[in-house]
């Protein structure tokens, strides 16, 4: 897996939210991002997830330029910060949206998923009656099982206790890794990223406005696969990841 | 592009379905009266009872709002305050009315009033004026004020539930301390004082909407004014009386003239009416803090003598019409004494179809078909323009999806005679042989229908969650698969409320039907009963047959919102 | 802006095809303008179906068995449609006359019928005509319209009331604008009622046989002495006459002791009410109307032969003798009478001397007459 964003910039009319945003990724690795509510940290997800179209700059998934392909093509995975369940659906209709179609549904797979997520029990439990934690469990279960390229987590766990925050994080960081599917992870929250994180990075350190920043910061946001080779200027108080 | 015409073809329908048939009936209008629709509003009284129409359409509609107001905040106030034990069975009694198709109600309260009806042998005599409805008649010198009360109550018995339903809930879920609050204030200290200081501001707007509402249900009532004060003209009865003779060259001048007028004035009091009431709604949503129900209730606890017989007098009075007809279905007078007899003999003289081309189960199949078919042109229609503002909206493009939800809302200011006439008009002239088509009389219902519709739909999207799109997405789902799988089941509930409304809406839909399609094999039920009901009566059998067929039309709406009601899985907001 | 929304450059579409159907409007409205009134009447035969439709008006009621008996015989299917009364058929003729929507109209009177032929709304039938009753074919006898039935409209008296009151039975129109009188007549608009037209035309006659007042001045005094006036007969009759079954009826009012309606509806009343009724028809001579109701062929209608055979089968025996039943009105076929069961014929007098008004004077004076009622009377 490798991911190239280069350039990027995305504004909405006159307001620019993104601008000449460069970052890279590669192999299975977590990324978390830590930045301040409202820089731009959904954005970038969206505009990876091809939610949003960026007003300029070039988006590169395993070697393919994706940034013109839409959405629903690009095979990446996504938790937003509030879970997304259809309210017409029990648990496991929500689960099995992850199939378009019921027959093509792996049940041993959906099974597992919801065993590993301490979900088996609750498949015909109406979504109201799920507390926050489950719900967003429900969400990553029908995540995973779509085999998704990349994970991207739009602070999943802002609506939730402390308590109950790790607890989370640590089931999302163990699944992805027990898959080996990569992901980025956003954030304000500095231990809810040191704990999902393989990498920890700062919003201010990718991008920059400011066109004296941008060399600098072209040149130091690439973020290599191997933990050793962090570059200097990636947050590091990171990385005692063992669940 | 597929999405593009996914959002035109449904535009252009609704433009050249809805709203070209009034048009052209306008245009037409026009042309024969060579006269504009304003310069024709000034020239309703040049017709022989236009001015007594207008003043009489303006006074019935504001007394029967103030009545309706006077018997249902009382009932919204006691049925707010306190713990009561059957609410719902008590709520839904009161709600009945409401959704009692208009030719119902007018055939209850026909069988209320009548010889051997609860009223007159209470010693209430509303149909021959005498005890102290006649002294009323002779003191005031109003002729037939009896008429004209049975009009005001039926119409405030119609439109009780609209009190109810907007008062109801503002007493329910204030909290108590507020007026714990107030009381301890000198300001306080007085019922009247509370009245006019706390309880007035609090409750002005629901009451405001209640009064706006019931105000233009009346004004444009139909089948009431026509059964129960014959005598008496409305604008929307006198032009359903006369616009048959409208649009027609060198014929009845007067009379086009008149319906052209008329249709103006009604359209500029509906868009005044409804703008009001769409900004008291505005208003209203700014809450104040609310408490659940059940706490309030409990807070104040139970009722005591006066409200048990209010609000068990209120249930009596909104079941009182419904069940009289049906007994008067089965109360046939005996042919040469002054006495009544027990006997079906009217149910199958209705089934049988004796009295009318069409039986009553003609005329349901014809009901329910014509009621099929306006659900899916309204529901498709609706949805799909519905669909496109807010896709504009979505887009930003104010301005085109400000134009088409003016235009979408345009046909809400037209009186169900109003496009009975336009239908007879716009349509008959282009294409007379849609006149042979059996499925003409779905045009107008949809008319109808198709604007509430919009109503229903077009908020509920503008709340889905965008997420929801959103994660379709991620999840791989493309806009068709988005929409069948996403788009409408989260709209459920909205849906399966609009297709009740619309079917029932066209099961007892009256004025436009009544202009339209009192012809051929295809009456529907409202227009069987009418014709039953206009008979001349000379064979005792005849107003029986009427009741049934009309008890039949009770029925048959009824079960239609019990379906409904279980249909509505979950959230959305009721009827 | 997200992916779904990008292929929609062309919601442009809809604004054109707002403008479109905003355009639309034009061209139509210019055909609408080709109403006219023909000058000579050119007959035309419009599609053949096999399927005859017939224009009627609500009250007119052949049985189903009775219509599937037609086309049994004749492999016709018929299709009804029906407007409120005999004036709406003229109307609904009038608005769909450059394309008719029904092949026979059933229903048109002596005091429609010239309207319609000078609007060449009707056409030849063709159909073989037995002997009818003479007097049905004073008003009109040539091929462009057959009688089906008819019946006289005269004013109706409550005896018991006049009884009670000690009035005698009035026979002259005069002793009506009597104090005595006053408020106790009730009549149907001859704007809005057939039976309301044909009484209004009777006493434009009666006055004039009279020489003494114009009929106009009578209605006027009338007015003042309060009479009743309502747009239709089931107002008139049921609501407020006192001597008939509108009695029983919802809404009754009963003001009224004198109305106007048919001369044999005190018969209509007996029969239904077990031989007894206290209603009773007034045969003053003039003031009684003479109403042929006509079959007539749609100028442009189709099926022609459906069209005759249905003519011939009204007026066939079996079911030109049920009319008193069916529509309440005499059989047209000479030799056939009301029924005498349950004093039907008994308390339906016919008028010795109806009014003489010929339909060329009707088609031409009513807009006149009925503007000049308005004014008498002050009412629609």
């Amino acid at each position: 897996m490798s991911l190239i964003v280069q350039d990027l910039d995305v504004s909405f009319g006159a307001n620019t939210v993104i601008s000449n945003l460069n970052f890279e990724m590669k192999s299975g690795d977590i990324v978390a991002i830590i930045g301040p509510s409202g820089c731009g940290k959904t954005t970038l997800l969206r505009a990876i997830s091809g939610l949003l179209k960026p007003t300029k700059g070039t988006i590169v998934l395993n070697g393919k330029n994706i940034e013109k392909q839409p959405c629903e093509q690009r095979e990446v995975g996504m938790l937003f910060q509030r879970p997304v369940l259809f309210p017409f659906k029990d648990v496991l209709g929500n689960v099995l949206f992850a199939y378009k179609r019921k027959k093509d549904a792996d049940m041993d797979q959906v099974n597992a998923i919801l065993g590993e997520l301490g979900l088996t029990g609750k498949e015909n439990q109406a979504i109201e009656t799920l507390s926050g934690g489950e719900a967003q469990r429900v969400v990553l279960a029908r995540a995973l099982l779509t085999h998704p390229r990349l994970m991207l987590l739009d602070e999943p766990l802002s609506a939730l206790d402390v308590d109950l925050r790790r607890k989370i994080a640590h089931e999302i960081r163990s699944v992805l890794k027990a898959r080996g599917i990569p992901a980025i992870h956003v954030t304000h929250d500095p231990e809810e990223a040191a704990i999902i994180g393989d990498q920890v990075l700062h919003w201010k350190d990718l991008q920059s406005s400011d066109d004296s920043l941008n060399e600098h910061s072209q040149s130091n946001t690439q973020i290599m696969g191997e933990p050793s080779s962090a570059p200097p200027n990636s947050i590091t108080e990171q990385d005692t990841n063992d669940d | 592009m597929k999405s593009t015409v996914f959002r035109t073809v449904p535009v252009v329908l609704y433009l050249s379905m809805i709203l070209l048939p009034l048009l052209l009936a306008v245009d037409r209008l026009m042309l024969v009266t060579g006269s504009n629709p304003f310069e024709s509003m000034y020239l309703i009284d040049e017709h022989p009872f236009g001015a007594e129409a207008l003043r009489f359409t303006f006074i019935q509609a504001f007394l029967s709002a103030v009545l309706t107001l006077v018997i249902g905040i009382p009932i919204a106030w006691w049925l707010g305050r306190y713990q009561w034990r059957f609410i719902g069975i008590i709520r839904a009694a009161l709600t009945l009315p409401f959704v009692t198709p208009s030719i119902v109600a007018a055939m209850g309260f026909l069988a209320l009033i009548r010889k051997d009806g609860v009223l007159h042998s209470i010693g209430i005599d509303l149909r021959t004026e005498t005890g102290f409805i006649g002294a009323l008649s002779s003191s005031t010198g109003i002729e037939n004020s009896g008429h004209i009360i049975a009009l005001l109550v039926a119409h405030a018995w119609f439109n009780l539930a609209l009190v109810v339903r907007f008062v109801e809930p503002k007493i329910a879920t204030l909290p108590p301390r507020y007026e714990d609050a107030f009381r301890m204030l000198p300001a306080g200290e007085s019922t009247l004082n509370r009245l006019t200081q706390f309880w007035w501001p609090m409750l002005k707007i629901p009451i405001l909407s209640a009064f706006t509402f019931t105000f233009l249900f009346s004004f444009t009532s139909f089948a009431l004014v026509r059964w129960l004060a014959p005598d008496m003209w409305t604008l929307e009865a006198l032009m359903a009386t006369v616009g048959g003779s409208a649009g027609i060259p060198n014929y009845r001048l007067d009379v086009s003239q008149f319906v052209l007028g008329a249709s103006t004035l009604q359209a500029i009091v509906l868009i005044a009416a409804l703008s009001l009431s769409g900004r008291l709604q505005q208003r209203n949503s700014r809450e104040i803090e609310l408490v659940s129900e059940g706490y309030s209730r409990t807070t104040i606890g139970r009722p005591g003598l006066l409200p048990r017989i209010g609000i068990l007098f209120a249930t009596v009075f909104a079941l009182a019409p419904l069940a009289s007809m049906a007994l008067a279905s089965v109360r046939i007078r005996n042919r040469t004494t002054e006495s009544y007899r027990w006997s079906f003999e009217a149910w199958q003289s209705a089934f049988q179809g004796d009295l009318s081309y069409a039986s009553v189960p003609e005329a349901l199949t014809n009901s329910l078909v014509y009621a099929l078919g306006c659900l899916l042109i309204s529901c498709i229609l609706g949805f799909f323009v519905a669909h496109s503002i807010h896709a504009l909206e979505k887009q930003k493009r104010y301005k085109l999806a400000q134009m088409l939800d003016v235009m979408s809302m345009l046909p809400l200011a037209v009186s169900g005679v109003m496009v009975g006439i336009g239908v007879l008009l716009g349509v008959l002239k282009i294409w007379p042989a849609l006149f042979s088509f059996y499925g003409l009389p779905m045009l107008p219902h949809a008319m109808l229908t198709t604007p509430f519709v919009i109503r229903i739909l077009l908020p509920a999207m503008r709340e889905i969650d965008s997420d929801y799109d959103a994660m379709g997405m991620v999840l791989g789902y493309n806009s068709t698969q988005r929409f069948f799988k996403i788009k409408i089941p989260l709209l459920k509930p909205q849906i399966v409320v609009a297709s009740a409304l619309s079917m029932a809406f066209s099961l007892g839909e009256f004025g436009a039907s009544w202009v339209v399609l009192r012809s051929g094999a295809w009456d529907t039920l409202p227009i069987l009963v009418d014709q039953l009901m206009s008979r001349p009566k000379y064979f005792e059998l005849v107003t029986p047959t009427a009741m049934a067929a009309a008890t039949v039309l009770m029925f048959t709406t009824f079960l239609l919102f019990v379906i409904a009601e279980r249909f509505r899985a979950h959230r959305g907001g009721g009827f | 802006m997200s992916y779904s929304d990008q292929d929609s450059g062309g919601i442009g579409i809809i604004r054109i095809s707002l403008i479109l159907s905003v355009l639309l409007l034009a061209p139509l409205s210019g055909c609408l303008g080709t109403i006219e009134t023909l000058e000579e009447c050119v007959v035309s035969n419009g599609t053949d179906d096999n399927q005859l439709t017939i224009l009627t008006y609500d009250s007119f009621a052949i049985p189903d068995e009775v219509l599937n008996e037609f086309t049994n015989q004749s492999g016709y299917e018929v299709d009804i449609k029906r407007e409120g009364d005999a004036g709406s058929v003229l109307e609904k003729m009038l608005l769909t006359s450059d394309a008719p929507q029904a092949d026979l109209a059933i229903g048109l009177d002596n005091t429609y019928l010239q309207t319609a032929q000078d609007n060449c709304l009707v056409a030849p039938h063709n159909a073989a005509v037995p002997d009818l009753n003479p007097l049905t074919l004073v008003p009109y006898a040539e091929e462009s319209a057959v009688p089906f039935d008819h019946g006289y409209i005269c004013l109706n008296v409550d005896t018991e009331a006049l009884d009670e009151n000690n009035l005698s039975i009035p026979t002259t129109l005069e002793e009506l604008t009597d104090e005595a009188w006053r408020g106790r007549t009730a009549f149907p608009s001859p704007t809005t009622s057939s039976p309301g037209r044909a009484f209004m035309t009777a006493t434009i006659d009666y006055f004039e046989q009279e020489g003494t007042i114009d009929a106009m001045t009578w209605w006027e005094d009338m007015a003042n002495n309060e009479a009743i006036f309502k747009p239709g007969w089931s107002e008139t009759y049921e609501i407020h006459y006192s001597g008939g079954y509108g009695v029983w009826e919802e809404g009754h009012i009963g003001d009224a002791w004198l109305t106007v309606s048919y001369c044999h509806s005190p018969g209509v009343e007996a029969y239904y009410g077990g031989n007894s009724t206290i209603s009773m028809a007034l045969d003053i001579d003039h003031a009684s109307f003479h109403q042929v109701e006509y079959a007539t062929k749609i100028n442009g209608g189709g099926d022609a032969p459906a069209v005759r055979e249905f003519i011939e089968f009204l007026l066939s025996e079996d079911v030109n003798s049920e009319m008193p039943f069916y529509n309440f009105m005499y059989p047209v076929r000479d030799g056939l009478d009301l029924p005498e069961t349950d004093g039907y014929r008994y308390h339906s007098p016919v008028p010795s001397n109806p009014a003489e008004v010929s339909n060329e004077r009707i088609a031409d004076e009513m807009e006149d007459w009925l503007a000049a009622w308005r004014d008498a009377t002050g009412y629609l």
